[in-house]
């Protein structure tokens, strides 16, 4: 299904195009040439770390921010002369900035002060702008008196009510609870496939990103190191920043033993052994990195002897580290064997299983085999 | 239990009793003091411990303390108005505008006034609008007026401008705190609903900056009623408000009860037009997280 929704979207034409833009705050350089197109009906994240440029690149959407240099068109529109107040963009505040001196009605309907519509029609717009968040009967009620996660409500509503193009989320999850955000995150998935608006969403969150966009700008120091779908960054990360950044992954000192045809690579792994890759599984290593490693995220390799079936290609001997039990998983801190039988001198990796019903989870020092396939490496040089 | 509650009251007493007594000595006694006399009868000299309440009558009968008291209410009305409409523009430049590192800086200077003491700020202003003063004399010198103006002193528009200026601080910092505790991000979700930045001032900026404008003009309406200065001062004595009168019948005329039911009315008229005042304001004082 999100295939098809993917396909579906790369043929949608471009809502938010983003040229060449550059950001200077006095001598610091926030936004270093900003490229990226994204398109109507998408659900967008810009994800990073703090400080990496993406709320920055957000106010500049909202117009909350001057660029310094590069163009932004909204809907085919250059919005360099537009104020914040004209652009077709609402936005939720990271704080919600629901008005506190206004009811909740009131803040709803605080956009729609110009709209010709009688009264009536516009207390019935934001009824139903409240009945849309699930928050029913809560108009007359302060604003002041809201909840973390009431208040989120009212400021999605206060947005959704005025038919933006464009939605942007600044870290809208961020001041919420677990349980609280992976519910809204369901909830902010299921509005936007029922209000087709495009939503552009910045978090420091890998996870949720990857559970809730269609794709994923992974932006470091106001730049964009990767911009792809969810999987494809899991996957295949285009560098190791952008591969430490989202979710877990094991990296080991590599050795290049030559070139094959077609742009792939021979090398010699620590504690795997020789391998060849090809040109598809070779992403860009960080500048300071001292020499090629090689990657694989948790749930790519398997313990051999717990009950799971696999049908990977390659077998390693390891030591069991550490053993850190989830409930529904375990991970397993594993030490893999060297070609001489003997640990390999490097720092132990972590790999996940599924606790199913019947296997055990295994004791720590004990002696143990792990399954891989090379498919599931990635050479980062 | 009981004997538990029993200490509790005895350690709560202990606490409240300093600022209890400080306030019974300084607060209620002297207040207690000017109730009592203006329901007694002056006699030559000395106060008769008669009870009447001819001091209330002549207060609320005569046509000179009515029209004193007038006047009074219509000058502080005035310093209010004026000093807060110029107040606020300031406390918005501070809060909104001058930049993070440099506020202290800015209301630092904003207190320069009180440098001096009160009296000498007056004079002052005497000194600048007076016949011989530093307008007068820069307009003559400049040969714009052939002879001093004197429509600029003694009047009830030096007495505003005098006070105004003496209370501008009062005013502009809890405008400023006010303007300071708004949460950005509500300035900029105003914007993004569509309202210009001058609605945004007037649906956003204005109603939650209310109550440091209410602080403001309760804290400069109160003591100018009963200002004593700057009537004397820059009003040469020839149009007394309350304050004046109250001391000529105290001091002058020897008048205390009267002098004291004076200053009982004064008194109980700032607080009902403070309490209108409050009425009708109480949308913009709700409590709020």
């Amino acid at each position: 299904m999100s295939d098809t929704r993917y396909d579906r979207l790369d043929s949608a034409p471009a809502m938010i195009e983003a040229r060449d833009v550059h950001k200077y705050y006095g001598e610091y350089h926030a936004l270093r040439g900003i490229d990226l197109t994204i398109r109507e009906g998408e659900f967008f994240s810009l994800l990073g770390p703090s400080g990496c440029g993406k709320t920055t690149l957000l106010r500049t959407i909202a117009g909350f921010e001057d660029i310094s240099s590069g163009a932004v068109l909204i809907d085919g529109k250059h919005m360099e002369d537009v104020p914040a107040n004209k652009r077709p963009t609402n936005m939720v505040f990271q704080s919600y900035a629901i008005f506190p001196h206004l009811t909740v009605a009131q803040n709803v309907a605080f956009g729609l002060r110009r709209d010709p519509r009688p009264r009536e029609e516009k207390a019935k717009l934001v009824e139903e702008a409240l009945n849309m968040v699930g928050l029913k009967g809560y108009g007359a009620r302060a604003a002041h008196a809201l909840s973390g996660g009431q208040r989120q409500r009212v400021a999605l509503a206060r947005a959704l009510i005025l038919k933006p193009k464009v939605l942007l989320l600044d870290e809208p999850l961020s001041a919420l609870d677990r349980k609280m955000r992976e519910q809204m995150q369901v909830e902010l998935i299921k509005l936007q496939r029922q209000v087709g608006i495009t939503f552009v969403l910045v978090t420091h969150d890998q996870e949720e990103a990857l559970v809730m966009s269609d794709r994923i700008a992974v932006m470091f120091e106001g730049q964009i190191a990767q911009l792809d779908g969810p999987e494809a960054l899991y996957a295949r990360p285009a560098d190791r920043r952008v591969a430490d950044f989202i979710g877990v992954m094991n990296f080991l000192p590599a050795e290049i033993l030559g070139e094959t045809a077609g742009g792939g690579v021979r090398v010699s792994v620590a504690g795997l052994g020789e391998v060849e890759l090809p040109a598809s599984q070779i992403s860009r290593a960080n500048p300071d990195d001292d020499g090629p490693t090689v990657g694989f995220r948790p749930e790519t390799m398997t313990l051999i002897g717990t009950g799971q079936t696999h049908n990977q290609a390659r077998e390693t001997g390891a030591t069991i580290d550490e053993v850190v039990y989830y409930g529904d998983m375990t991970y397993y801190d594993l030490r893999l064997d060297g070609p001489d039988g003997r640990p390999a001198q490097h720092r132990p990796v972590r790999i996940s299983m599924r606790n199913v019903f019947g296997r055990d989870v295994q004791d720590v020092g004990s002696r143990t085999r792990v399954a891989w396939s090379p498919g599931s490496l990635v050479l980062f040089r | 239990m009981s004997s538990g509650s029993k200490s509790e009251a005895v350690q709560g007493a202990t606490l409240i009793a300093p600022p209890f007594f400080y306030a019974l000595l300084v607060l209620a006694a002297p207040l207690f003091t000017i109730v009592t006399y203006s329901f007694l009868t002056d006699g030559y000299l000395e106060v008769v411990r008669d009870f009447t309440l001819d001091n209330y009558r002549h207060v609320f009968t005569d046509p000179i303390v009515r029209s004193v008291m007038m006047r009074s209410l219509g000058v502080s009305m005035m310093v209010t108005l004026v000093t807060v409409l110029l107040a606020f523009p300031v406390a918005y430049y501070v809060s909104l505008v001058v930049r993070p590192e440099r506020k202290a800086l800015w209301l630092f200077l904003i207190t320069i006034p009180f440098w001096t003491s009160y009296l000498i700020r007056v004079f002052l202003w005497k000194v600048i609008l007076g016949y011989n003063g530093v307008i007068n004399s820069s307009l003559t010198g400049l040969g714009l007026i052939d002879e001093p103006l004197t429509f600029i002193l003694y009047n009830v528009n030096s007495i505003v401008l005098t006070l105004a200026h003496a209370y501008a601080p009062f005013a502009i910092l809890p405008i400023f705190v006010a303007l300071e505790k708004i949460d950005r991000s509500l300035l900029e979700a105003g914007r993004d609903l569509g309202e210009s930045r001058l609605m945004t001032f007037w649906r956003v900026t204005l109603p939650l900056a209310m109550p440091g404008v209410i602080a403001a003009v309760l804290i400069v309406f109160i003591p100018t009623i009963g200002d004593y200065v700057t009537p004397t001062v820059i009003g040469g004595g020839k149009i007394p408000m309350i304050a004046n009168m109250i001391q000529v019948q105290m001091l002058d005329l020897d008048n205390r009860p009267l002098g004291s039911a004076l200053a009982v009315t004064a008194m109980l008229i700032v607080a009902v037009v403070s309490g209108i005042f409050l009425f009708l304001n109480r949308r913009f004082l709700r409590v709020r997280r």
